[in-house]
């Protein structure tokens, strides 16, 4: 799950998709239709498959077992809820740690030759290790310290994307606009702060969003080395009991919780980037 | 003492094949305070990187910039620079853009408000502060552009072909535009075009740049009362010198090249 190629684009398309019409999104039939009650048919379709397939499950049956979960928690009494708190703790901390460690080097990537130069193939060389394959190291490197294991997988898969969309919207800086600065008298410092930050913003917010999206994603894998609470280990040992009904809830759960993750990061871009978005359409 | 004094410039840049390309080549001239001085010369001739180097921008190979009698160096702020290319910044609305070389000198907020305030109201621009720079029009953005280098008074204008890529109308609109702020804040200019009419029709001196390697070729007082007549013989007649002198340069130009 963890593997999957970590773009460094800023996929432009989904700023289209969610910028012009998303503040309507309840208010025509047609809204309401299309981006509410078909992908959640679709969603209850393909869950329903995948129930029956594996275990000859309705809905109903995963709704019981998701409501169980719920109120009544797991064998240790724990909920889904406090799973899942767990987990958005284990992320957020893995993904901040990402945050403050790859843009700043992706900025010294992106802005100095030297820098590039020797740190590029190093990037390189890295970054195609899987964040799962990780694991044991991660064991062997925090050895009792099972948390930071655990978020030392979330930071490599949520470094990467962080870093690489970082470099790319430094280099997308337009070098008028650092001559702009220069001919006021700018430093380095102000030219940093004030001309390539702000070029760099909305690469850098796609790469937020998708590196958060890969934390996550890699959060099965981290909590695979035991922890005993998060969604990830949830899925494994409920697995492993043969309650698959809960297995899928789980997995229900981190499905949403990525979703709403990413529309609250979507959400905050087209905020914060209104010059950005409005050219772009 | 002259505003601005070019002395013995030359610069060369790499060429593809390991060896080099002059493109300045012994430029020397000066701009009196207050004057509106324009260069012209054919494309390619290294006008902007004239400019860049007087902005302190470029490093000469050799030679100096002086402004007001003392030595301009890489990284000074005396000249604002209006840019071949657009260059406001996309993420700032219209004042912030102006107000950008201010923040840059650490001035207040208060006073960057009521400087960008007055610059506005000059370049007649009210109401369209808070706009992003997409969401004005292309003239209006070469007026921003405009406000922005004068807002921290320079001690010298410096314009790339600030009128170019405009329509007509808008265009010569933007000349008078030019000449009213210029007139207003008793700036001196430097204005670069490839367009020998505009050059006549607002400078009180025109400089003519050859190919490269360029030099000053020619040097031309336009000795014509303001406000001018685009039409008049005067302006006629300047033009017609101005373009033979050009022609007869692109006619060496393709001498030298053939031979
Ligand atoms: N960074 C550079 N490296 C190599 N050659 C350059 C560079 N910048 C400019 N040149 C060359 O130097 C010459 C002068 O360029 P410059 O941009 O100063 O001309 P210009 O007079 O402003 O042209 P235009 O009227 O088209 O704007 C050109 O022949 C150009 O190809
Ligand atoms: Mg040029």
């Amino acid at each position: 799950m963890c593997e999957m190629t970590q773009s460094p684009s800023t996929s432009p398309g989904s700023y289209d998709e969610h910028s012009a019409e998303e503040d309507g999104i309840l208010h025509s039939p047609r809204n309401f239709l299309f981006k509410l009650v078909f992908p959640v048919l679709i969603l209850l379709v393909i869950w329903e498959v995948v129930a029956y397939v594996a275990r000859g499950f309705s809905l109903i049956d995963v709704g019981q077992a998701f409501l169980e979960l719920m109120i009544e928690g797991d064998t240790d009494g724990v909920t889904l809820m406090e799973h899942a708190g767990r987990s958005i703790y284990r992320v957020t901390l893995g993904f901040l740690l990402a945050l403050v460690t790859a843009s700043p080097l992706g900025i010294a990537i992106g802005r100095y030759r030297a820098v590039n130069d020797v740190l590029s193939p190093v990037v390189e060389a890295l970054r195609p290790i899987p964040p799962i394959a990780w694991i044991p190291l991660s064991i062997l490197m925090f050895r009792t310290n099972l948390v930071a294991a655990q978020v030392f997988i979330i930071w490599i898969g949520a470094f990467f994307p962080i870093l690489l969309n970082t470099t790319t919207g430094v280099n997308r800086t337009n070098p008028v606009h650092i001559d702009v600065a220069r001919s006021f008298g700018a430093d380095e410092q102000v030219i940093l702060h004030k001309i390539v930050l702000p070029s760099a913003a909305p690469e850098m917010f796609a790469g937020f969003r998708i590196g958060f999206g890969i934390g996550w994603m890699c959060l099965v894998a981290a909590e695979m080395i035991g922890g005993g609470l998060g969604l990830g280990y949830l899925v494994i040992i409920t697995q492993q009991l043969g309650r698959t009904g809960q297995t899928i809830s789980a997995m229900l759960m981190i499905g949403l919780i990525g979703f709403l993750i990413s529309y609250l990061f979507l959400y905050v871009e087209k905020r914060a980037l209104r010059w950005r978005i409005e050219v772009s359409i | 003492m002259p505003k601005l004094s070019v002395r013995g410039l030359y610069k060369s840049y790499p060429n593809g094949n390991g060896g080099v390309t002059r493109v300045l080549d012994d430029i020397s001239f000066d701009v009196h305070d207050a004057e509106f001085l324009s260069i012209v010369g054919p494309s390619g001739c290294g006008k902007t990187t004239l400019l860049k180097i007087i902005a302190g921008l470029m490093e000469p190979d050799s030679g100096e910039v002086y402004i007001d009698g003392t030595r301009a160096k890489m990284g000074h702020s005396k000249v604002g620079y209006i840019f071949q290319q657009e260059s406001l910044f996309p993420w700032r609305t219209v004042r912030q853009n102006i107000e950008f070389g201010l923040e840059v000198k650490g001035v207040s907020p208060q006073e960057r408000r009521r400087l960008s305030g007055e610059i506005i109201s000059l370049i007649r621009m009210e109401g369209l502060e808070d706009n992003l720079p997409h969401e004005v029009s292309g003239g209006q953005a070469r007026k921003t552009e405009m406000a922005r280098s004068l807002i921290t008074s320079p001690d010298l204008l410096v314009s790339d072909e600030g009128l170019s890529n405009l329509d007509a109308q808008t265009r010569n609109y933007l000349q008078e535009e030019f000449l009213r702020i210029w007139k207003e804040t008793g700036s001196t200019i430097l204005f670069v075009s490839h367009n020998v009419d505009e050059a006549v029709f607002m400078s009180d001196r025109i400089l003519v740049m050859s190919n490269i390697p360029a030099k000053m070729i020619g040097e031309f007082a336009v000795d014509l009362p303001r406000p001018r007549e685009r039409a008049s013989t005067g302006c006629l007649e300047y033009r017609a010198k101005i373009l033979e002198m050009l022609r007869i340069e692109q006619e060496k130009a393709l001498a030298r090249q053939g031979g």
